[in-house]
């Protein structure tokens, strides 16, 4: 059918509207942004009145303690007040969605520094993890991304068998990722399917990491 | 989102299809844009989506730049600076075939699609386009004069019986 140019084009991206997945992310982001502008904002005062706010300051430091440690299910203050829970999903669901929309890789090279050598924004160096034995053989490249707002690297792996994996790597912000288990400290990784895969999430090296590969069997 | 309508998150997604050429990076480059907006917060923008429009465009060409492909898409768009007269043949008013459009849609490049989509779907004036790209009105008609060529060009080879059918 001939339409007119203006027709065509507006018909042809008329189609495309955001997911309400995509709007959600984009609210996290606004949230967590404002949020962190908001801290800053508080800081920048106490600082401009630390002549007379340290009583203040050290009342609030004591309210906070004492919430924490009066609340069972504590809640993450740089996670829009998720519960430890709460926030392990959405990281697990954010890195399984990235892995399966299986994004175009950026950098493709099966040596692992010609890929980290590639990720000139980050402020951290993606590393091999212990958690991980098959990166140096299976790594097929990589591409930026971001978990929970913190911009992070995903290294894409492949199997003999054809079978992806992808590992998340991201610069450990105690804020956002203080209650994940350190392997450095003896702690297993935390384990949880989502979308039919199964995701691990651990601080290693101090990097937050995440695997997200198929569920065996 | 507080600060943007969806209306609004969807126009920009949709600029977004038009630059990259594809939903996925349009995503990408909408949230990168987003984020810093947010994080820069300017002050006395009266235009927020005029603003992340420039983000996107600055972040995308950024990354094609770093993909060395830019160079080419540059060059090829230095093309003469005379002044053409848009308004005779209209370049939204050519009838193309839907069919022939989407495919030639994707060939198309960066600069392109995005000239389309501001002059189609914003109804921006050459002048007001010149003014968002900070570039002269001449360059902006020759752009367009030559995009209206290539899809006359496209538009005669399928009244010919040229095209897929």
């Amino acid at each position: 059918m001939s339409k007119t140019v203006k027709e065509n084009i507006n018909e042809h991206l008329d189609a495309f509207e955001l997911s309400s997945e995509q709007l959600s992310v984009l609210d996290d982001l606004e949230s967590r942004i404002l949020k962190t502008a908001e801290t800053e904002t508080g800081l920048n005062k106490v600082k401009s009145y630390k002549g007379f706010a340290w009583p203040l300051v050290a009342s609030v430091l004591l309210v906070g303690v004492l919430m924490v440690t009066l609340l069972p299910l504590s809640k993450i203050g740089g996670a829009e007040g998720k519960t430890q829970q709460e926030l392990i999903y959405a990281i697990a669901s954010e890195v399984s969605y990235n892995h399966l929309k299986l994004k175009p890789l950026e950098v493709a090279s099966n040596q692992l520094s010609n890929v980290t050598q590639y990720f000139k924004k980050l402020d951290f160096n993606p590393l091999g993890s212990s958690q991980v034995l098959g990166l140096s053989s299976a790594l097929i490249g990589g591409r930026y991304c971001s978990i929970q707002g913190n911009i992070a690297a995903q290294l894409r792996m492949q199997d003999e068998k054809g079978a992806i994996s992808t590992l998340f790597e991201s610069r450990f912000n105690a804020e956002d990722f203080g209650f994940l288990p350190k392997l450095e400290a003896q702690q297993a990784p935390i384990s949880v399917h989502v979308d039919g895969q199964q995701v691990k999430i651990w601080v290693e090296k101090g990097l937050v990491m995440a695997l997200v590969s198929p569920i065996s069997g | 989102m507080k600060f943007l309508d969806k209306h609004t998150l969807n126009q920009l997604y949709r600029f977004g299809i038009a630059l990259t050429g594809n939903p996925q990076d349009a995503e990408d480059v909408l949230h990168t844009a987003i984020e810093r907006f947010l994080v820069k917060s300017p002050q006395n923008i009266t235009e927020k989506s005029a603003f992340i429009r420039t983000i996107m465009r600055n972040y995308w060409y950024d990354e094609i730049r770093k993909q060395k492909n830019h160079q080419a898409h540059v060059e090829s768009l230095q093309v003469e600076q005379h002044d053409t007269d848009i308004d005779k043949d209209r370049l939204e008013d050519i009838v193309i075939d839907q069919y022939d459009f989407q495919k030639h849609w994707q060939a198309l490049q960066a600069p392109q699609r995005e000239l389309l989509y501001m002059h189609c779907v914003l109804e921006y004036s050459a002048q007001e386009i010149a003014d968002e790209f900070n570039c002269a009105r001449g360059t902006i008609l020759s752009r367009i004069h030559r995009l209206k060529n290539q899809l006359k060009q496209l538009s005669s080879s399928h009244l010919l019986g040229l095209s897929h059918e």
